[in-house]
């Protein structure tokens, strides 16, 4: 039923267009035989917050701090229902721990150690009634004004924008529901609203949903053409961009600089990938400023993660803490200026024009011609690059033993980065939409496993070069001690053993990625190879490799 | 003076919903359904209950009649649904609440009733029976067999899902088509509107509205109505006899 029902509660959601008041709808619906109450009337500014990845969202809860006459108060709307409690603090906050006092503990449990962060701003006045239906079912029904604003900036003056009505059971047969959401829809054509009132607002206002979830019309379906699904993912990685720009600009929490950074990279990926369909002297030219805002990202991304690991390491090595606390705090001096560079990066015309021209890609319409895969269906041409890609993984990975070069790893590991991604372009539209089985979930699994793992290997490689470069900085200021020198060392053998330890670890990953019950999953999409022109692993069907890769 | 006379909604909400809006627009006096008001689409309740609201003089179709007759053994319903022949009408009649059951099982079979001087008779099929189908391509004499002793000034029927209206030896004759599931390759509903002129002049005119068909079609999978072609709603076009 699409009238935007939660799974759980009975609720649907209906867009009120202009004109429509809870008392001229209570009276449309009095004719066919529902009977209305009381209104009662309700006003109050509220300001949501959410983390980073959207964990509240997530486990279907909302949480927000309502200011209404009396004193301001923390609001959570979950499963369970609404519960209220007292806000103590100041209003105007930059981020909040979870473990602030006051915040409902179901919000704290599903935030976790993530910060909270204002999410928007609102502004309702709310009538509400409770309705009685023919079949004795009853109802309540929720008619919203909404003002909304950034979180950043105060409420506008003027017309209320969005105009919400939630129909809620409160008794009675959820097929009593359904007559009644149907006969709104239908007979009073009222569309359905894709969420709740702080859903409408961040659509209204153009801001993403908290963990920036692929929108509806980006999602990749098995039965279009592979051009338009190209576009689709484009457009998917573009979004996830967009969503992460603002807090990696103000350096709200690290993990908007990481998902942006994922997101560029996968850009990177998919225009390499798709470039026969997408136009390839324009994916040339996307993939040059996807490298270049890449690696600025990258250079201070590098700087967290080992500031991070160095923390990690130093609570393992404790009379190395000390020297991990000098490196951390030279790391941290390094990290201002390549901050700096990447505010100006993302705050200049060359990235606002980058992102125009992604997101006219991501708009742009397929070609007409539909030569080559452009008009292929996806279920036909997606396991075909998959398979390129893992083909070329299995070449490589089948060489790796326990004493291969650190370059062949590094190699292996932006192969087995490709693969994935391609895996990840294309997952939703081999999902069983009635059971809901993936059939790509334990194939990439498998991958992240074995690619986690490369990863760990590689940082410690790094950091070991990183650890004598911090070194030998330190010691030309002259701000290390002689008999520290000794715990370097302790540091570095830290490292040492962290890449011994994952080396170790390749051989036995590798085998639960290389089975045959695993392989078979590509060939259980149960797609013949399409006639295309290079199709079956030969080399001119490899895309024209670019000198970064995909990883950085 | 309008009529609206409509036929063979067979469940389908918002389809519904249109032809009563066109009516009030084109201000329709009184808006009459020829019968099949239930089976195949996922609204009967809706649809009964919209019937009752607006207060449309109804007859009783051959699918809404099978559902009667199976509402008498309810315990073979389960069973019925997995026959492909008695399906649509199992599944309606799984789904009605006894309100709308009842009010089902009051309709009459026909409708007689002057209109401006014109004796008007509303049939589901034809005036032998709710499963005989009248085509545009009828004949005078296939007709006077059908009439038998009744000689209406306009005789209204639905069934066939295929609207014309034709005058035949003095009479008018009009098949409303279907509002809910049209199967002459053209994907929205039908109507006719019939305008008294007074001194017995009369004209009727066959209209077609678009509605919604992706709402209906989710509400198909989610409810899981049964013996149903999708895609017959998108294209008009039936893929089996009816």
């Amino acid at each position: 039923m699409e009238v935007g029902m939660d799974t759980g509660s009975v609720v649907g959601r209906f867009h009120l267009p202009p004109g429509h008041t809870l008392s001229s709808l209570a009276q449309r619906l009095g004719r066919a035989g529902y009977l209305a109450g009381q209104h009662a009337i309700a006003r109050h500014e509220c300001l949501f917050v959410e983390t980073q990845d959207g964990r509240l969202a997530k486990g279907s809860c909302r949480l927000s701090v309502r200011v209404t006459r009396r004193a301001p108060v923390w609001h959570l709307a979950g499963p369970d229902g609404e519960s209220e409690a007292p806000f103590r603090g100041e209003a105007a906050f930059r981020s909040l721990a979870p473990d602030v006092p006051g915040i409902p503990s179901t919000a704290r449990g599903l935030a976790g150690t993530r910060l909270l962060f204002p999410l928007v701003r609102l502004r309702v006045f709310a009538q509400e009634t409770l309705l009685e239906g023919p079949s004795a079912a009853k109802f309540s029904l929720r008619a919203e004004r909404i003002l909304a604003a950034p979180p950043w900036e105060s409420l506008p003056r003027g017309p209320w924008p969005h105009r919400l009505l939630t129909v809620r059971l409160r008794e009675g047969n959820p097929d009593a529901f359904l007559h009644l959401a149907i006969y709104l829809r239908d007979r009073l054509g009222l569309p359905a609203a894709g969420g709740d009132a702080c859903a409408v607002a961040l659509q209204g206002l153009g801001l993403p949903e908290p963990g920036a979830p692929v929108p509806s019309h980006l999602q990749v379906r098995r039965d279009e053409a592979f051009a338009a699904a190209a576009r689709k993912v484009v457009g998917q990685q573009t979004a996830k961009m967009r969503a992460n720009i603002r807090g990696a600009l103000e350096d709200l929490d690290p993990e908007f600089l990481h998902d942006l950074r994922v997101a560029t990279r996968r850009l990177r990926s998919a225009l390499r990938l798709l470039s026969d369909v997408l136009g390839l002297k324009r994916c040339d030219s996307l993939r040059v400023e996807l490298g270049w805002i890449g690696q600025i990202l990258g250079t201070v991304r590098d700087l967290d993660v080992f500031s991070i690991n160095l923390r990690a390491q130093a609570q393992r090595l404790a009379e190395a803490s000390a020297i991990a606390g000098l490196l951390v705090a030279e790391l941290g001096r390094q990290r201002g200026p390549a901050r700096d560079a990447l505010v100006a990066a993302l705050a200049s015309r060359r990235f606002a024009s980058l992102m125009r021209r992604l997101e006219a890609l991501a708009g742009s319409s397929p070609p007409r011609s539909r030569g080559g895969r452009s008009g292929v269906p996806v279920a036909a041409a997606a396991p075909a690059l998959i398979r390129k890609a893992q083909k070329r993984v299995l070449r490589l990975g089948r060489t790796i033993g326990p004493d291969s070069p650190a370059a062949d790893l590094h190699r292996l590991r932006i192969l087995f980065k490709r693969l994935r991604y391609a895996c990840e372009f294309f997952r939703e539209a081999f999902v069983d939409p009635v059971s809901g089985a993936d059939p790509l979930a334990d194939y990439i699994r498998a991958m992240v496993s074995f690619q986690d793992c490369l990863g760990e290997h590689q940082d410690a490689v790094m950091a070991m070069a990183r650890v004598q470069e911090l070194a030998n900085e330190v010691v030309r200021r002259g701000t290390l001690a002689p008999e520290r020198l000794l715990d370097l060392g302790a540091l570095i053998q830290v490292q040492r053993e962290i890449a011994r330890d994952r080396r170790g670890r390749l051989a036995r990953l590798w085998s639960r990625f290389d089975r045959r019950s695993v392989r078979g999953r590509l060939a259980d999409l149960g797609v013949v190879s399409p006639p295309l022109p290079g199709a079956g692993g030969t080399p001119e069907a490899i895309p024209p490799e670019g000198k970064g890769g995909t990883a950085g | 003076m309008r009529i609206v006379f409509l036929s063979d909604i067979h469940a389908n909400f918002p389809a519904l919903c249109r032809a009563l809006e066109w009516a009030q627009r084109h201000r329709a006096d009184r808006v009459v359904c020829a019968g099949d008001i239930v089976g195949h689409g996922p609204h009967p309740t809706e649809v009964v209950r919209l019937l009752v609201e607006q207060q449309v003089a109804t007859i009783l179709g051959n699918v809404d009649r099978k559902v009667l007759a199976l509402l008498e053994n309810p315990k073979k319903l389960r069973k019925r649904l997995e026959k492909k022949a008695h399906a649509p009408a199992a599944w309606a009649a799984l789904a009605l609440g006894d309100a709308e059951r009842a009010w089902i099982g009051t309709l009459p079979t026909e409708l007689r009733f002057t209109a401006d001087g014109i004796d008007i008779l509303v049939v589901h099929g034809s005036p032998l029976s709710d499963t005989d189908s009248i085509f545009p391509s009828i004949t005078a004499q296939a007709l006077a067999a059908k009439l038998g002793r009744a000689r209406p000034g306009l005789l209204v029927c639905g069934h066939s899902h295929i609207p014309f209206t034709r005058r035949i030896a003095g009479m008018r004759v009009i098949n409303c088509g279907s509002v809910g599931r049209p199967v002459d390759g053209d994907a929205r509903g039908a109507l006719v509107l019939c305008e008294f002129l007074g001194r017995g002049q009369l004209t009727c005119r066959i209209r077609r509205f678009a509605y919604p068909v992706e709402p209906l079609l989710a509400d198909l999978r989610s409810r899981g109505a049964t013996g149903v072609v999708a895609e017959e709603y998108r294209t008009g076009i039936a893929t089996k006899d009816e």
